[in-house]
């Protein structure tokens, strides 16, 4: 019973209180700019901590003292050249060079606080001595990796594009494939410092207002002063920080957020990062993939059902294996009994133990193979897989079948198109492999049991996670389960927009 | 937390709601208890039992629908005035608990015997207790979901009986009439047991959104599948056993599932009776439940789901301490003997006070 | 602190794995077939035990085999288990034998602990042994490693060719507890040192009467319209031919019509029952090869009808002899007539039962020759 407490969620442990007193808030007090430059200049030095980054360039104009300042890291030497120093040998007047300013766009600011945030983007701030006002001139530079095919979300046939760690890039990808004026984005600045740009992107008219408003209501709740990522934002939106699924989906695949966008879901982006958030999500999606709509309806169906029936055999296969080789061998069929049972006769283990040392010893060939250069991942899960499974059945540690099972078991954890569901699924096994050691077939039955109320119970963003299956809605079932030809499925989309309320 | 939810139910989820807390343990027994009184016309009986039950939800449902906006323990004070309410909710709440005891009793009993005789009692009970407190503490329509989705089990204990046909004597079934009257109604009494859980109607109406005319459609369909479940299961079991087997044996639906093998797999029984503890346990989780909105009620709880907690605590240290088999023999008998007050004597006193005090509901009928 | 005591809990759970009701597949033995005999002397049981060895530990013997006494069947396994390394599991059994003394006393005392064991396996073959069960079980062939798997195949290619009726354990139960019809059990022999089929053994109630041949227990099966694949039966035709070959007709039977039928004559208190038969037939093997014209087909036919409707007759009238009602003409009479079931001892009747066998045969094919 106790093991139920992990699934209870509990709201008041999200909010963190701590305050970290090392870095302060950068909110400055309002600073006029004067009309000494020398004084604004050590102000914003002073403010900068005299960060040796922080590059004064002076010069003259028609006696006037000017001065630029910038973060050298930041701006675009290029930009620089081409914005301000070209333009700056034709003027030979305060009055001229504030006219070229304002025709290059820059603005006026009459804080120099105001400045600091500009300043940290990248852009560069140009005194004039003698004014009580500066300007700030955009000169950022912006490093940006291609818009190439993501690492980890193949895809056979479509849009080989991938997000990159640029907001306005990925916006416009997003833009490219869905182009409708109702296309709305929604930036929203989020942390204790709200120094995290976050964007919303939703499609006005078939993303839920009220989901919208919960969405924000969330955010804003962000009270963390460390790096904001997309994993910390998942989890201040989630319903249920204790659940073993992933809520959200995150996706670096523009028409994977364009198809959800389209189907009332929203999208989510942190500035510098390529992973975009869909929410909410249910958790059929993570078992859809792109393929399926892009290859022919039956191969598409046939592909989903694989997957979903993958998702069956990854979670309860070893406690299966575990439940019939210590409690119900009955249930082996005749012909079976003796293949069985000469293979695990001089097993030394429990199955349990037998079990548990392969599935960790397969989790552990991944987790060391994941993060390394593929070539040697490769050699890693050669000297695994093969090497140690062959050995490990010859020394008689494990059986024969346990290693079918294993190997069986972590490709269809693999199946799945989403990783992050993946990583779930591989977990939820454990649970049911014990139970299995203690009580057989019940006690795989009590696990499934417990996951199934818990995905009923389970809300994203208070909408059911385990629609269409609870709330049960037949017509929900035959088209996220199947895939019909997509010239057929007008019968389905007829109460597209209800469903969710539609309980049945 | 969830704004976008509410909490009521659609008439069709009645139905499995319905279904899946009458259809539990006793389906498996029931076919071995209508023959010891009606030998192979039992299946009649059940068919007695069902007009029964649908003359009962009718009167229910008459009952409840003049307080739509009360649940019944707030009815119940509306009628008979409080001292004789606190009366009246108390005893279903002990009822209520009372059947939880048994259907626990009752599982563990067909576990010990069939799959696990050496296992702890109370870790067997304290699986089904578990889940159905972590169900139960969640609404209504959460609960109902659930039910929904467990009703796919339904299809299996359907289809496994198939199997049992490839050894049909249907010259078992015959002849017809060859008992009287009183022994037709004393195997829908036996049958009676199985078919408790229709009284659900009386607790959960208020959270229905329906026209009474729906609802009384719906959860009438959904009397009669439980009762065409019961029939098939009792007609396959006639089919398959002969008549003087039939009386020896006390589980015969999972029996016949025990002489089946296939090549890929053997011994459907194994598999059935582990993966029927999910019927049983929502029969267990509607009561479970039922008790669990008394003491909303009686209490002002806002949150019930730390009585639920302390409710699965209890039912599982009662049922702990039935040991013997003459004692859950006992007790099942008992509790169906009472059940006659809470399901047929009660309501009936109530819609008759009702009638004649002609009290209209309270508030107004909103429309759903 | 929550998260302390979950995870403790969980350990303390883990720790204990093991206990209670595993049987680890590795720590038993699976009995694969089993022999149950009377020991005359003693009042005793016999039980024997086969179980193949697994292949680790494999040297010249492939099974292994135990027997030993006692009051049961139970009490004799229980005394078995001080004889083997493992304990004994009949979970997986595939072939209960049990010997014709046993079965000709009652059937059923040997066959409780089948029917009560939660984990028995009711599905197994169950057979009458003419002698020892003991003898058939201790077979060790050279040619086929595992008696259990040759006798269950035996039984099911039988079966498969109406040779057998299709039985196990459970399914000779209800006709065992049913007044008003009769159970039949494969019989087996030895027969030079291999299992060799003799067809059925015949039960009133609970003890075994009779037996019928292989091809007794073929017509039956068509009398009780039960035929499976397939069904051939070889009949002498002529008499005069010198080749004796040419004197026998070999036919499959391809479809059976049967029509039974239970009347009372009021009047007598007789019982008779008309059992019309329809069969239609492939001939297999005919080497007179004169089925050219339809006269001659129609000649055989007639021929066939008037030698299978005395042969059928004979099988009733030996059913009747051991007083066996294995067509279930008691259960036509309870179902059909149940206050003249009340009135009559069944068992006393059914010996009286006036059979009109009429069997006729129609030649559909004559396989690709003439």
């Amino acid at each position: 019973m106790k093991l139920l407490k992990w699934f209870k969620r509990d709201k008041s442990k999200t909010d963190n209180d701590r305050t970290n007193p090392v870095i302060a808030d950068y909110e400055l007090p309002p600073y006029p700019a004067k009309d000494d430059m020398a004084e604004n200049k050590v102000y914003l030095k002073e403010t900068f901590n005299y960060t040796e980054d922080l590059i004064d360039k002076p010069f003259t104009i028609d006696t006037h003292a000017c001065s630029v300042m910038f973060l050298e890291s930041l701006t675009d030497e290029e930009k620089m050249e081409k914005n301000l120093y070209s333009k700056l040998n034709r003027v030979h007047s305060i009055g001229a060079l504030e006219e070229t300013l304002t025709n290059m766009d820059a603005s006026k600011l009459l804080h120099v606080s105001e400045a600091v945030p500009h300043i940290l983007a990248g852009k560069c701030l140009l005194f004039i001595d003698g004014l009580d006002y500066c300007y700030i001139l955009n000169t950022n530079k912006i490093i940006l990796r291609d818009i190439g095919q993501p690492e980890n979300e193949q895809i056979i046939r479509g849009a080989h594009q991938g997000f990159v760690e640029s907001l306005m890039v990925n916006i416009y990808l997003l833009r490219q494939m869905v182009q409708h004026p109702q296309l709305t984005i929604r930036f929203k600045k989020v942390g204790k410092k709200k120094n995290t740009k976050v964007c919303i992107v939703h499609v006005e008219g078939t993303a839920d207002k009220k989901v919208l408003n919960e969405i924000d209501r969330r955010l804003s709740k962000i009270d963390s002063d460390k790096l904001i990522s997309s994993g910390v934002i998942e989890e201040y939106l989630e319903d249920f920080p204790y659940s073993p699924f992933p809520q959200f989906m995150s996706t670096e695949r523009p028409d994977r957020c364009a198809l959800n966008l389209l189907d009332g879901k929203i999208v989510l982006f942190v500035e510098g990062e390529g992973t975009a958030l869909l929410l909410p999500m249910s958790f059929l999606s993570f078992y859809q993939s792109n393929d399926d709509y892009n290859s022919r309806w039956y191969a598409g169906t046939f592909f989903r059902l694989l997957r979903m029936f993958s998702f069956v055999t990854s979670v309860t296969l070893p406690g299966i294996y575990i439940a019939i080789i210590s409690f119900h061998f009955e249930i082996i069929p005749y012909g079976m009994t003796f293949v069985i049972k000469d293979a695990v006769e001089e097993i030394p283990y429990p199955p349990i133990v037998e079990a548990f040392f392969m599935e960790l010893t397969l989790e552990l060939i991944r987790e060391a193979g994941v993060r390394l250069p593929s070539p040697i991942g490769q050699t890693i899960g050669i000297v695994g897989g093969l090497v140690i499974g062959d050995a490990v059945v010859n020394a008689g540690f494990v059986s024969s079948v346990m290693i079918i099972v294993v190997a069986l078991t972590a490709i269809s954890s693999f199946a799945v198109p989403a990783n992050e569901m993946s990583m779930s699924v591989r977990l939820l096994r454990f649970p049911i492999m014990i139970m299995a050691s203690l009580l057989g077939f019940l006690g795989i039955v009590f696990c499934l049991n417990i996951y199934l109320i818990h995905l009923c119970k389970l809300t994203s963003l208070g909408q059911p996670y385990f629609y269409p299956f609870a709330p049960f809605h037949f017509k929900g079932i035959l088209k996220d389960v199947l895939r019909f030809p997509h010239t057929k499925t007008t019968w389905l989309n007829l109460d597209n927009n209800h469903n969710n309320n539609n309980e049945s | 937390m969830e704004p976008l939810l509410n909490n009521r139910i659609s008439a069709k989820q009645i139905f499995f709601l319905i279904v899946q807390t009458q259809i539990g343990i006793a389906v498996l027994t029931l076919p071995a208890r209508v023959f010891a009184e009606a030998e192979w016309e039992g299946w009649i009986s059940i068919l007695i039992a069902g007009g029964f039950v649908q003359c009962l939800l009718i009167l229910y449902i008459s009952l409840v629908h003049r307080f739509k906006d009360h649940t019944f323990f707030t009815m119940t004070r509306i009628l008979i005035g409080k001292p004789l309410s606190v009366v009246v909710n108390f005893s279903y709440f002990i009822y209520f608990l009372t059947v939880t005891i048994l259907i626990l009793t009752l599982y563990y009993r067909t576990i010990a015997s069939w799959l696990f005789p050496e296992t702890p009692k109370w870790i067997i009970m304290a699986l089904i207790v578990s889940a159905a407190v972590f169900l139960v503490r969640e609404d209504i329509h959460i609960i109902a979901r659930f039910y929904t989705l467990v009703s796919c089990l339904l299809i299996l204990i359907i289809g496994v009986q198939l199997t049992g046909y490839t050894a049909a004597q249907p010259l078992y079934l015959l002849p017809l009439g060859h008992i009287g009257i009183a022994d037709y109604l004393k195997g829908a009494d036996a049958s009676l047991q199985a078919m408790l859980g229709f009284e659900l109607i009386l607790f959960i109406y208020p959270f229905i959104q329906g026209a009474k005319k729906e609802v009384t459609k719906i959860s009438s369909y959904a009397i009669w599948f439980t009762i065409g479940v019961y029939v098939f299961s009792s007609v396959t079991a006639f089919l398959f056993f002969s008549p003087d087997e039939i009386v020896l044996v006390p589980n015969p639906v999972l029996y016949m599932l025990k002489a089946f093998t296939s090549p890929v797999v053997d011994r459907l029984d194994l598999i059935f009776i582990s993966v029927w503890i999910i019927s049983v346990t929502t029969s267990l989780m509607t009561y479970l439940f039922l008790a669990s909105q008394y003491t909303q009620v009686i209490f002002s709880l806002k949150k019930r789901k730390s009585a639920v907690f302390y409710l699965g605590l209890l039912i599982l240290f009662i049922a702990l301490f039935f040991e013997s088999n003459e004692a859950i023999d006992a007790f099942s008998e008992f509790v169906g003997n009472i059940s006659y007050t809470f399901i047929v004597g009660i309501p009936f006193i109530l819609l008759i006070i009702a009638l004649v005090r002609k009290k209209p509901a309270r508030g107004k009928e909103k429309a759903s | 602190m929550r998260a302390v005591l979950t995870a403790l809990f969980i350990c303390i759970i883990i720790l204990n794995t093991g206990c209670w009701d595993s049987r680890q597949l590795r720590d038993i033995t699976v009995v694969k077939s089993a022999g149950i005999d009377a020991d005359e002397e003693d009042q005793l049981i016999e039980v024997t035990f086969a179980s193949p060895i697994p292949e680790k530990y494999r040297t010249t013997e492939r099974a292994q085999i135990v027997s030993a006494l006692g009051h049961t069947p139970r009490h004799a396994r229980d005394n078995l288990e001080a004889e083997v390394s493992e304990a004994l599991d009949l979970g997986k059994l595939r072939v209960l034998m049990i010997g014709k003394e046993l079965a000709s006393e009652d059937l059923y005392p040997p066959l409780d602990i089948v029917y009560r064991d939660p984990r028995s396996a009711l599905a197994a073959q169950i057979v009458i042994a003419e002698d020892q069960a003991k003898d058939i079980i201790d077979l060790q062939l050279e040619d086929r490693p595992r008696t259990s798997e040759l006798i269950a195949e035996l039984i099911k290619a039988a079966e498969e060719k109406t040779m057998l009726p299709i039985t196990n354990i459970q399914l000779i139960c209800p006709p065992l507890f049913d007044r008003g019809q009769d159970a039949m059990v494969p019989y087996m022999t030895l027969e030079e040192g291999n299992p060799h089929l003799k067809g059925v053994a015949l039960f009133n109630d609970r003890q075994m009467t009779g037996s019928l041949s292989v091809k007794e227990t073929t017509m039956l099966l068509l009398m009780m319209d039960k035929l499976q694949q397939t069904a051939s039966l070889t009949e002498k035709v002529h008499s005069g031919r010198e080749n004796e070959l040419e004197n026998y007709v070999t036919i499959e039977v391809e479809e059976v019509h049967r029509n039974l039928d239970v009347t009372i004559n009021k009047a007598t208190g007789q019982i008779e029952v008309p059992l019309k038969i329809d069969l239609f037939v492939n001939v297999i093997e005919y080497p007179l090869d004169d089925l050219d014209n339809e006269e001659k087909l129609n000649e055989l036919s007639s021929l066939l009808s008037r030698n299978f409707t005395e042969k059928f007759q004979k099988v009733t009238e030996k059913l009747q002899d051991s007083n066996s009602d294995i067509l279930g003409i008691g259960r036509r009479i309870h179902a059909y007539h149940y206050p003249y079931w009340k009135e009559i001892d069944w068992k006393e009747v059914y010996s009286e039962v006036d059979f009109q066998v009429d069997v006729t045969v129609d030649i559909v094919r004559h396989g690709i020759l003439f």
